[in-house]
């Protein structure tokens, strides 16, 4: 699909409407205002190229990781990580839980801070999976997320499934006290799960050229 | 078989309510009873926000709803949501549907963090205190070996850093077959200015020189403390011989030659002598007696430097 199409727009634009959601519900749980940059949106097709996934992602995210994915089937088959640096995801939960920072603060993450990324996970990709779900008319059936740390090298051999022929990445960044905190999202999609995506965004660019 | 289920989920260690599409509860395990003094009896058939009105919040409500229309599960923290449940104990909550044929209900599944979470801040406190007596003992650390490898006057290297640091600088050119350069400064008349003016003044005049050392010196070199009024200036990589003269050179401009000090007019001058790694010797003990054998030729010649 040609990025500067029509059909990317509306897909942005679907992100872009699930993520606001998201960010509003953050918002509203911690009490802080939480700003959102428009995400953008990835494409990639393992079928016709050979994908490194971590190309893809932000040059900053050179440290540790921390990932949550859900898996999710019925209408549509495929998994979403969200991607976050492990540094930048311990800002977002002092930030979240209006801690203030204290110099022996490291980066080791204690039980309270998993609790806390995962819900933060659970949030961010229930909203970008349910409301494009919606906006879609797909239906989708998923469970909360488990979360994992990854080093560089371990990310690559454990999220990079092969299996999935289609990847969408979409890049948020969330703005909360002037910190901004970006992060990817990395959904692998069967191929006939993108073809549904596909075919459900030709219907609402059709809807629109009526 | 409802029965059974029912009474495996009393029996479980989490709070447990079932409400259905209007939010009335029709299951309120003893878990739930314990920790929220409302008996299953008094709560099942009323609506869960009346029940426990601290659930009685926008947004939790929203997410409710959406679950009960869409299905999928949400996770609340207790970090997160202090006040979600007015107790003192601080639980997670998990929301999901329950759906067949017949109905759909709502799942609420509330496990106590509390003794992880008192565990963990007990732990942070810990650490904060380890933190901090370790960043004492480091600031120590740094105060012994301060006194052990500098001057207390000066604040440059003294005597036994420098023996370490020539050691190793030494091997470094022996190495790169690169040249090494030792200067070996005296205060000139220091013992006279002492005896004149006194120790204090004579301290004064010690740190004057020490900073005009520093400031003629290249980044890489080390100025020393080698004792009283004599300085050892290491120059390493030296790329010529003759870059010795560009430092001589520079302390000699800053060298004011007389020097103002409590309303006394003070002369400073140095006499410096210089020795290069690897022609005048191959060992730090050769190369320091040849500087200072240069200094006292330079000194007796009325020169500022000998080579």
């Amino acid at each position: 699909m040609d990025r500067s199409s029509f059909k990317y727009d509306i897909l942005k634009e679907v992100f872009n409407i699930s993520v606001g959601k998201a960010a509003d519900l953050l918002s509203e749980i911690t009490g802080k205002k939480i700003l959102l940059k428009i995400p953008d949106v990835t494409i990639l097709d393992r079928t016709t190229n050979n994908i490194e996934l971590t190309e893809y992602l932000p040059i900053k995210f050179t440290g540790a990781l921390m990932v949550s994915t859900i898996s999710f089937k019925e209408n549509l088959t495929g998994k979403a990580n969200l991607i976050f640096p492990a540094e930048k995801m311990k800002a977002f939960i002092h930030l979240c839980l209006n801690e203030d920072v204290h110099e022996e603060d490291d980066l080791n993450f204690t039980d309270i801070d998993f609790d806390v990324i995962k819900e933060i996970g659970n949030i961010i990709l229930n909203c970008i999976l349910g409301e494009t779900g919606n906006l879609l008319n797909i239906k989708l059936q998923y469970s909360l997320p488990e979360v994992k740390i990854y080093n560089h090298i371990n990310f690559r051999k454990d999220i990079d499934e092969k299996e999935y022929q289609h990847i969408l990445v979409l890049y948020i960044t969330f703005i909360i006290d002037s910190t901004e905190i970006e992060g990817t999202i990395i959904v692998d999609l069967a191929l006939q799960s993108l073809n549904e995506i596909m075919r459900k965004i030709d219907l609402i660019e059709a809807d629109i050229y009526d | 078989m409802i029965n059974y289920c029912y009474e495996v989920l009393n029996n479980v260690n989490e709070g447990i309510i079932i409400v259905n599409e209007n939010f009335d509860v029709f299951f309120w395990n003893s878990y739930m009873e314990t920790i929220t003094n409302i008996k299953g009896s008094n709560a099942i058939g009323s609506n869960l926000y009346t029940v426990l009105p601290s659930l009685n919040k926008n947004y939790f409500k929203n997410v409710v709803k959406n679950i009960l229309n869409d299905g999928y599960a949400m996770f609340f923290s207790a970090a997160m949501h202090q006040d979600l449940l007015d107790t003192e104990e601080r639980f997670n909550i998990k929301i999901s549907r329950i759906q067949d044929e017949h109905k759909t209900s709502i799942l609420l599944e509330f496990h106590n963090v509390t003794g992880q979470m008192a565990q963990i801040k007990q732990l942070k406190k810990y650490i904060k205190e380890l933190y901090h007596v370790n960043k004492e003992l480091k600031e120590k650390e740094k105060e012994i070996e301060d006194l052990a490898y500098y001057d207390q006057l000066t604040g440059v290297a003294n005597r036994t850093l420098f023996y370490i640091l020539a050691e190793k600088y030494i091997q470094k050119a022996k190495r790169n077959n690169s040249l090494l350069g030792i200067m070996f400064i005296d205060i000139d008349k220091f013992k006279s200015i002492n005896d004149t003016y006194g120790h204090q003044v004579g301290d004064k005049i010690i740190i004057k020189a020490a900073n005009i050392l520093k400031k003629a010196t290249r980044e890489t070199d080390i100025v020393v403390r080698y004792g009283g009024d004599e300085f050892v200036v290491i120059l390493p990589n030296m790329k010529d011989i003759s870059d010795y003269k560009i430092v001589a050179s520079k302390i000699n401009n800053l060298n004011e030659n007389v020097v103002y000090m409590e309303d006394k007019e003070i002369k400073l001058s140095f006499s410096i002598g210089i020795s290069i790694y690897p022609n005048d010797g191959d060992n730090i003990d050769k190369l320091i007696v040849k500087a200072d054998k240069a200094m006292y030729i330079a000194k007796r010649n009325d020169e500022d430097i000998y080579y």
